[in-house]
């Protein structure tokens, strides 16, 4: 049998996706609580398309995808708004603008980095030591500021309104909570790709809903979640020879199914 | 969805080409379309300053991706003639060639080229430049069938083409009793033609089609296979898509050089630079 951690390549896959694992319900659960979940998959399409900018007019693609990541948020934001009570269109318009943009740009590409799958599934098995880096720095910046800003946004996600009258900032916070999600968001999706990192966000906190029974609990629960389908997902991939991306996120899938199957209802 | 986007291209057609027919340059050249650019390379070739060669695919974009645009399609429908290589190469050719009024001479390029089960379902065919003539006489026959007033202008060029590439069959020869290790790593299955040709065995991190990326197991395969090979050097190409040939080089102290398939380039070099180029770097990784 392959021994997994002889390969340098796949120390660093492990490395990574416990750091993304660890951040992505962190930013997903205040998210999912504001029923806000389909944030992530807006974000990271419109990250395709950043990425796609930035190879086309030369500049670094994780750039491209935090500036048309943090322009995705804050449309959603401004949209949201417009629609009222169907403010959900926001995030499909924003999605659908992201895909538009993505298709169109990939096509004047030249040198052929125009691989859609490769953004959409990213490369996981090819990180640099440039984007190791840059994921550290990314995951503690999450952590910290959800650690700082614990309190609020659990009163924030509680009741909006009472929140802002005991005099918590509540725009101030939610645009940092929008401005962490696109900055996650867009640099995972080049890592680990689109799929993988809006699937994190959620499915974690999701599966973590159904048991858990205080905001504090489905925190570290979602946690627990997210690193265990990532890692034992990098595991089941590398020994079956299956893609990393795909794997973890249906293993989370089949797990929060058999939660939902085997817990009574609420 | 590739094929949606060609039904949606194929009525986008229709009514470009009912709406607006765009006529051919009426200079009395001979108006020819090709797929990508190896295919172009050999139309101008044998086409010279007779013919208006046109490429659909843009030099530097990977042709196995690639997507005509309607008005690509609309072009095409005025063409004399339409030059492709078939095979796989270009998944968008079938359809687009159904659809295609009779008026187009359409060139299957691969068409006369003997396949063996080592070179079965590769379409680089012309790597090996035994099939490479192949190709250029298909295109040359072509030419002459539709424009037969030129008809030894297109003869002399196939001549001059023939014997530049009975020099490149010699210097091949050569290089390939030079090799003394006789396993090349490289980033797509592209080159059955050419190794069977060099009597050595290519070892691929891609699939034939080079999208997407090799699952963490087939890393760890090739990864064993240079280490056990003793493999000094692997090979990336010009369109590769990944970072994934340097962190293979990374891990297992390789060096990277470029092996290109000639399916597209930006730099406008010609079938028989790209090969010396590439008899250089086999020569370098294999001694």
């Amino acid at each position: 049998m392959l021994d997994i951690f002889t390969y340098p390549f796949m120390i660093k896959a492990f490395f990574v996706a416990f750091m993304i694992a660890l951040c992505a319900p962190c930013i997903g659960l205040p998210i999912v609580l504001k029923r806000f979940s389909a944030i992530g998959d807006a974000t990271s399409h419109s990250a395709l398309g950043g990425i796609a900018f930035g190879l086309l007019i030369g500049i670094n693609p994780i750039i491209g995808a935090v500036v048309f990541s943090i322009v995705a948020v804050l449309s959603v934001e401004r949209l949201r708004k417009a629609f009222g009570t169907y403010h959900e269109i926001a995030t499909v318009i924003v999605m659908s603008a992201g895909i538009g943009l993505t298709a169109v740009l990939s096509a004047f590409i030249k040198n052929g980095s125009a691989n859609i799958s490769s953004f959409m599934f990213g490369s996981i098995v090819a990180i640099s030591d440039f984007e190791l880096w840059l994921s550290l720095i990314l995951c503690a910046v999450v952590l910290v500021m959800t650690f700082l800003l614990y309190k609020e946004n659990f009163a924030i996600t509680f009741d909006e309104e009472a929140a802002a009258l005991s005099g918590i900032p509540v725009r101030l916070i939610n645009f940092i909570v929008m401005l962490l999600t696109a900055i996650l968001v867009s640099v995972a999706s080049r890592i680990v790709g689109a799929l993988m990192i809006s699937s994190l966000l959620v499915i974690p906190v999701a599966n973590a809903m159904l048991i858990s029974k205080s905001y504090k609990q489905t925190l570290t629960l979602s946690i627990v979640f997210s690193e265990f389908i990532t890692l034992a997902g990098l595991f089941v991939s590398f020994y079956m020879n299956l893609r990393p991306g795909g794997t973890i996120v249906l293993m989370g899938v089949v797990i929060l199914v058999i939660t939902a199957i085997i817990k009574p209802k609420k | 969805m590739k094929k949606i986007s060609i039904f949606i291209l194929a009525v986008l057609q229709l009514f470009l080409v009912t709406a607006c027919k765009t006529q051919p340059t009426e200079n009395g050249k001979l108006q020819v379309y090709t797929s990508f650019y190896a295919m172009y390379d050999f139309a101008k070739q044998i086409g010279g300053d007779k013919a208006d060669v046109y490429l659909l695919c843009p030099a530097g974009q990977e042709p196995h991706d690639f997507e005509p645009t309607a008005q690509d399609i609309a072009k095409l429908s005025d063409a004399d003639i339409f030059i492709y290589n078939g095979m796989g190469m270009e998944h968008w050719t079938d359809s687009v060639t159904a659809s295609l009024g009779g008026d187009v001479v359409k060139v299957k390029t691969t068409d006369n080229i003997k396949l063996n089960k080592f070179t079965a379902g590769d379409p680089h065919v012309w790597l090996n430049p035994d099939n490479a003539y192949i190709q250029l006489k298909s295109i040359a026959d072509a030419f002459k069938e539709k424009d037969p007033a030129n008809k030894n202008y297109y003869e002399k060029n196939l001549k001059e083409n023939k014997e530049k590439i009975q020099r490149l069959i010699a210097d091949l020869e050569t290089a390939k009793n030079m090799f003394s290790s006789h396993r090349i790593v490289v980033s797509h299955y592209a080159y059955k033609h050419l190794c069977h040709m060099l009597d050595i065995s290519q070892y691929a991190v891609n699939t034939s089609d080079n999208s997407g990326e090799p699952t963490p197991s087939r890393m760890a395969e090739i990864e064993d296979y240079i280490k056990e090979n003793n493999i000094k050097y692997i090979f990336t190409e010009p369109l590769s898509t990944s970072d994934i040939m340097k962190t293979i080089a990374e891990d297992t102290g390789c060096e990277i050089l470029v092996l290109d398939p000639f399916e597209g380039n930006a730099e406008n070099k010609d079938y028989f630079k790209v090969m010396y180029e590439n008899i250089a770097a086999l020569t370098e990784a294999l001694n």
